[in-house]
Order: C-alpha cells, then sequence, then structure tokens
C-alpha cells in the first residue's frame, strides 16, 4: 500500500512537468491553419464515424430479425468500425464535443463507480418499448447512450452476439439498434458543427478579430496545441498507467477502455494514429534548425502505437506477462517523451506558450 | 497512524528531501509573513516570505503544494498537497521539522483548509473517492495532538474544493466544485453531465449543513472553486467553467447567508479574457476590493466589495496568486517567476523579475497581524 500511495504521488507529479518555455525562434503561422485542421482532418474524421454509426444501425437492423452467425459477424465488424472511427473523433475534445454533452454521450467513461452496467441493466428489465422509439435515447441518461453501452449489451451483459436464444434478446437488439441510431444523430450534429457553414467551423477555420472564439492563427494554434497534448496525457495517464498498475499483480485489465470486445490496444493505437494524422493536418512551419521536432513528433507517435499494436492478446494475459508488460510500459514512456517535446519544445516554437498554473491549474 | 507518518518520511526519502533542509525564519522586518507553493530548480516547495519576496523558510515537499490553513495566533500552517493530494505538512513559521498529516488510504485532500474551534481542529477538504463524496476531514490541532485524525464531515456536495471560516468563528463555508474525480484518473472530470456545485455553510461544532446554495440549473457546469471573506462578512467566490469555451458565464459572485447567489460579469472583453477560469480570489486588506486571477487569461481583476462593479485589470502572464499588500493593493505571483505589486491605484512595481527557475504556485496567503 505505500508503495501504492508512493506510485500516485510520483505519476502525480509527472503530470507536472512545468514547460514554461521562452521562445527563441516563432514561424509564422499559415492563415489557413484552422481550415486544414478542419478540412484535412476534424471534417472527415466526423464524417467517419457517422457513416459507421449508420452502418451499424441498419446491419443491427437486419439481424435483430433474423439473428444468425453470419449477421452476428456483421454486427460485430460493423461495432469495430463504429469504434475505430470513434478513436479518431474523441481526440478532438474541445468545440461541439464538449457542447450538449456530446462526448459524455457518446462514451461515458472512465465509468469509477459503475454507473453505465448497472443503468443498462436496469432499463433492459424494464423494457420500455417507447425508449426505443427515434429520439427517446437522448433525453436518457449519458451513460447509456453511448459506445461503451453499446459494447457492453453486445459483449457483456447479455453478451447478445452470443446470446440469441436469451428472452431479452429483442428488447436488448432493438435497444442496441437505438443506441446505433444515437451515435449517428450525434456524430451528424458535430458534422454541422464542424462544417464551414457551422457557427464553430466558421470560426475555427477562419480566425479574425470579430469572432468571439477564434480571433487568429496563434488561437487556434494553441487549441490545437492542448488538444494535441491532453491527448497524449488521456492515453498514458488514463488508458495506460491504471490498466498497467506497477505490478502484474495490481494490473487492472478491466480498466482498459472497451475491455469487452478486447479492442482495447487496437483502440487506443488509433488514438495515436489520429493525433499524429491531426498534427500533420496542421502543415506547421517549423523555424530553421527547429524541423528536428517534427520527425520527433510523428515518429514517437507511431513508435507507440506499433508498440500497442505488438501487445499480444488477451489484454489480461498480456498484463500478467513479461512481454505485454514490456511494450506497455515502452509505449507510456514514449508517449511521455511525444508529450514533453509538444510542450516543450513545438508549441512555443509556434509562439503557443503554456504556463505553470494556466497549463494546469486547480 | 505512525504509519502515515513513516510512509511520508519514506516518500521524502525517496525524493532526496529532509525536512531538516527548513531554515529557521529570521526576525521579521515588522512586516506581515506570507505563505506560498513554488517549484524551483524543479524542487517542490512551502515557502514563508516576507512583503519584499524574500525567503524566510523554505518547507520542502514530496509533490506540487496548493495551499494553506493558517493559525496566525500560534504561527503555524498547514500546506495541502495539490489534487489529488496525498501529503499535508503542518509547520511552525518559525521553522523547525513539519509533521505529516495522517491521511486515511481511502481520502485524499482537495488542497484547501481551515483551523476551527480557536485553532483546537483543522478541518481539510478531501474526497471519499470510492464513495464519491466531499467530506471535510478533521485533525486534531491541539497541542500535543499531533493532528490525529478525528473524523469527518460530509461537505454537503461532490469536490469540495476551498473551505474558510466565517467571521462567526463558528460556521465554515465550503465551495463544492461539484466535479467528480477519481485519483486514478488525475483531475479527469467524471461527472461534467450531472455537476451541481453549491456554496455550503456546515457549522464547526457538530457539521451540521446549515445552508446550501446553489446555481441556477443552466449553470450547472460552473463550479465553484475559490472563496475570499470581504469586510463586510460577504463570501467572494471565483468559478471555473466546465462547459464549452463558446459560453461565457459570469465567473465571479458574492454570496450573504440567507440570499440568493449574485453573479457579476464586468465588461464583455474583461470576461472573455478571463478564458471561463478563475484561479483564486482575495480581498485587500481592508476588505473593500476584491481581486480574482485568471492564470489562464493572464491577468487580474479587481471588483468593488460594496457594488460589485468591476474596478480593472491587471495584466501579468501566468498571474494566479494573489494576496493583499499592508498598504493597501496586492501582490501579485505568476508561474513564471515574477512577483509584482499592485497599489491601490492599480499602479505597478516590480518585486522579483521573472524566471527560468522559479514558478509562483496557485495561492499566495498573508499570515494575519
Amino acid at each position: 500500500m505505500a508503495r501504492h500511495l508512493f506510485m500516485r504521488a510520483a505519476a502525480a507529479a509527472l503530470m507536472l512537468t512545468a514547460p514554461i518555455a521562452v521562445v527563441a525562434a516563432q514561424a509564422a503561422l499559415p492563415a489557413d491553419l484552422g481550415e486544414r485542421l478542419a478540412r484535412d482532418y476534424a471534417r472527415p474524421a466526423v464524417a467517419k464515424m457517422t457513416d459507421a454509426a449508420a452502418a451499424l444501425e441498419s446491419a443491427l437492423g437486419g439481424w435483430c430479425a433474423k439473428p444468425d452467425a453470419a449477421g452476428a459477424g456483421r454486427v460485430g465488424d460493423a461495432f469495430k468500425t463504429l469504434a475505430h472511427a470513434w478513436s479518431g473523433v474523441e481526440i478532438l475534445r474541445f468545440g461541439p464535443l464538449v457542447q450538449a454533452n456530446r462526448f459524455e454521450r457518446l462514451a461515458f467513461w472512465p465509468d469509477t463507480r459503475g454507473v453505465m452496467p448497472r443503468q443498462v441493466q436496469a432499463l433492459i428489465a424494464a423494457k420500455d418499448d417507447a425508449l426505443l422509439k427515434p429520439g427517446a435515447l437522448a433525453g436518457r441518461s449519458v451513460a447509456v447512450q453511448g459506445l461503451p453501452a453499446l459494447e457492453y449489451v453486445l459483449y457483456g451483459e447479455p453478451d447478445l452476439l452470443k446470446q440469441t436464444g436469451e428472452p431479452s434478446f429483442a428488447y436488448a437488439c432493438g435497444y442496441a439498434t437505438a443506441v446505433s441510431a444515437n451515435v449517428a444523430t450525434i456524430s451528424r450534429d458535430l458534422g454541422e458543427a464542424w462544417d464551414a457553414q457551422g457557427e464553430f467551423g466558421r470560426q475555427f477555420a477562419k480566425p479574425q478579430p470579430g469572432n468571439d472564439l477564434y480571433r487568429s492563427s496563434q488561437e487556434v494554434a494553441a487549441e490545437a496545441m492542448k488538444a494535441l497534448s491532453t491527448g497524449l496525457q488521456f492515453a498514458r495517464d488514463v488508458k495506460i498507467e491504471p490498466v498497467l498498475g506497477d505490478s502484474p499483480q495490481a494490473a487492472r485489465p478491466k480498466r482498459a477502455a472497451f475491455w469487452r470486445s478486447g479492442l482495447s490496444m487496437s483502440l487506443l493505437a488509433a488514438n495515436l494514429d489520429a493525433l499524429k494524422a491531426f498534427y500533420v493536418a496542421g502543415g506547421y512551419p517549423l523555424p530553421a534548425g527547429e524541423e528536428w521536432m517534427d520527425a520527433s513528433v510523428r515518429g514517437e507517435l507511431s513508435s507507440a502505437a506499433e508498440t500497442l499494436r505488438a501487445v499480444p492478446a488477451p489484454l489480461d494475459e498480456a498484463l500478467a506477462g513479461e512481454e505485454g508488460r514490456r511494450l506497455l510500459v515502452l509505449a507510456s514512456l514514449t508517449l511521455k517523451n511525444a508529450k514533453a517535446i509538444v510542450d516543450e519544445n513545438l508549441a512555443p516554437a509556434l509562439g503557443v506558450t503554456i504556463g505553470f498554473n494556466a497549463l494546469d491549474g486547480d | 497512524m505512525e504509519i502515515d507518518r513513516r510512509r511520508f518520511l519514506a516518500l521524502a526519502a525517496a525524493l532526496g528531501l529532509s525536512p531538516s533542509a527548513a531554515r529557521a525564519a529570521l526576525p521579521a522586518d515588522g512586516g506581515p509573513l506570507y505563505l506560498t507553493a513554488r517549484k524551483r530548480g524543479g524542487r517542490d516547495e512551502a515557502v514563508v516570505l516576507d512583503g519584499t519576496g524574500r525567503d524566510r523558510l523554505t518547507i520542502p515537499m514530496p509533490a506540487r503544494g496548493h495551499s494553506f490553513a493558517i493559525d496566525a495566533s500560534a504561527q503555524r500552517a498547514v500546506v495541502f498537497g495539490r489534487q489529488p493530494g496525498f501529503f499535508a505538512l503542518g509547520f511552525s513559521l518559525e521553522g523547525g521539522e513539519p509533521a505529516p498529516l495522517p491521511l486515511p488510504d481511502d481520502r485524499h485532500f482537495f488542497g484547501h483548509g481551515a483551523f476551527v474551534q480557536g485553532g483546537r481542529l483543522l478541518a481539510a477538504t478531501e474526497n471519499d473517492f470510492e464513495g464519491g463524496r466531499g467530506v471535510l476531514g478533521l485533525y486534531d490541532a491541539t497541542p500535543g495532538g499531533g493532528y490525529r485524525r478525528v473524523g469527518e464531515f460530509d461537505s454537503g456536495g461532490i469536490g469540495p474544493h476551498e473551505v474558510v471560516l466565517m467571521p462567526d468563528g463558528k460556521t465554515l463555508c465550503v465551495a463544492n466544485g461539484g466535479i467528480l474525480t477519481h485519483p486514478d484518473y488525475g483531475k479527469l472530470e467524471l461527472n461534467l453531465d450531472t455537476m451541481r456545485p453549491s456554496l455550503a455553510y456546515i457549522d464547526a461544532a457538530s457539521g451540521e449543513l446549515l445552508e446550501k446554495v446553489e446555481l441556477a440549473p443552466a449553470l450547472h457546469r460552473l463550479s465553484i472553486r475559490h472563496l475570499a471573506l470581504a469586510a463586510d462578512g460577504a463570501v467572494w467566490f471565483g468559478c471555473q467553467y466546465m462547459g464549452p469555451a463558446a459560453d461565457r458565464p459570469a465567473l465571479v459572485g458574492r454570496h450573504r447567508r440567507g440570499a440568493a447567489l449574485e453573479l457579476f460579469d464586468g465588461p464583455a472583453e474583461t470576461l472573455r479574457n478571463m478564458r471561463n477560469y478563475v484561479g483564486s480570489v482575495t480581498v485587500d486588506a481592508a476588505g473593500g476590493i476584491v481581486a480574482t486571477s485568471s492564470p489562464v487569461g493572464g491577468q487580474v481583476i479587481y471588483w468593488d466589495a460594496a457594488s460589485g462593479k468591476c474596478l480593472g485589470v491587471t495584466a501579468l502572464a501566468d498571474g494566479c496568486g494573489v494576496a493583499p499588500a499592508v498598504q493597501g493593493g496586492f501582490l501579485i505571483s505568476s508561474g513564471l517567476g515574477a512577483m509584482i505589486r499592485v497599489d491601490a491605484q492599480g499602479k505597478e512595481r516590480p518585486v522579483l523579475p521573472p524566471s527560468r527557475d522559479m514558478s509562483w504556485d496557485n495561492h499566495f496567503r498573508i499570515v494575519p497581524a
């Protein structure tokens, strides 16, 4: 327990590497920075998710009526595609995704108090048909509206993909379909907000003095660097460290995001691919002599993703074994380094300074 | 509870710290003493300063600190680890070995506390993180009490942050920020959809919840976090908005017992520049001017405690710590190492220059005379 405490204190301290940067050389940011990030990254990522949610809804529709093995395979594949699409959207945790509880509605996680399983079970037991009508789910608890709930129904309780004969099947399958439709609706709303005609999309893509939200490329760059930095921190501090623990005995595989479907590592790797693509879309101009940062950020993100994809399945066994733990520790260190480069080198080189208190206030 | 002490010492040893590194305070120059936390050359310290920014005493800490409970009559204080904080150290302003507080395994500190019952008891805001509820941990602060943990009160909400003792000396006012966190996930917000921040008044002797006030439902993501008392007894509070950046709610407010919460937004541009974030709240020596800092926006804003009118702004990059200056006005410190004095007319004078090796932390406290 003493060691546990020490680990916690150490982990807390690690988050505080204060990037108090003095800007040496600063590059002129492209005027179309926001447009690039929106056009080349955000809009396609959101569109992919909208399509994937609609595809899952349709796959479920057919399978619920006729639950055969081939259909179950199609539903599983469609879920996997949707979860991967979410990994690309998840990193855009600002603007439209934090409006109207969208992030929580799409992915209520981490769920330290087990709210989602409890509420989903109660909802399935109650078999309220009104809840399956279009739009009805949107008014309910965020925990029953999104991907974790969908995964729980498909792979957890009632483990729909395997338990087609259960008496609760029809309702649970209808509920899964309703969740898919809800995810599709939220994704469409996200797409509208990011669109060039949307209020957010317009300001982000065309920052100008009259705007309320973004008034310069500098402010857009600050948002992008913050997203990159917090995305890296989330991947390491929330998705790897609590799962890994400081020993095989302290590992907690069920703390992994999407552990029930066995997609944890592949989705986390997809988060890192997404962060890399989001970074690349910016096309950030670096001052002469500072080009190494570009290679480092790309290299660390690719390397961490590759490392995570090499973690052997299943995850609980990997967490107990030497090789699996070695790979996760390596990925964690790589992400830590990537975050340090973003905070201490890349952001300042783009004129984005992050203060000790401003970065991680309280 | 001895184990907690051993634990801290083991922790301190592991980090190469030693309580004996603390220096005795020099004789005071007649001016007041100040307390703050900082990172200096990569090390976390609590520090006692004079009004010119000179060190009087440094206390090494095992991790980043946050704020202090101060017992001026006994010339002592307690520094709390920043949330999720797993240490708090009691120390004498005159020097000597700091005493760690025995924190139970299933609690962590939020970073604030207050002495009550004339210094016989210490109340600290804490997280019962498995239970998902806020508490005030109670510690025996009598001479020889060794800060033994003697119980806890319910804080009246989730995520209690700052707590202050009201002028009656009997009532605690707690800012329940409303944000559910679990130390396994650092400061990650786990309940943004259902946040319900509040101000709670709690009887310091019995723990009875005397009054609880909440914001309008539309402002349920406006986390009430920091508090200060004006001379007229009103509680001033500073908030951090957890909703979208496009929203621009007022972040500063006032409350009097039995009344509704009042919010003050100031000019639109000033509000925009606060970036939905207030890091600390302080009242000047005369108790008529309230200062609220926004390190994210790099500015400190002043308010008339009587009217709620915005009086002016001081820009200081990453400025967060604000304390009253004895001559009127304020001392302001920054995460970039700078410290300045601003007089009652808003005129600024440098106290310490920015420094790459020094980061002044969130809170800057005066030891009352």
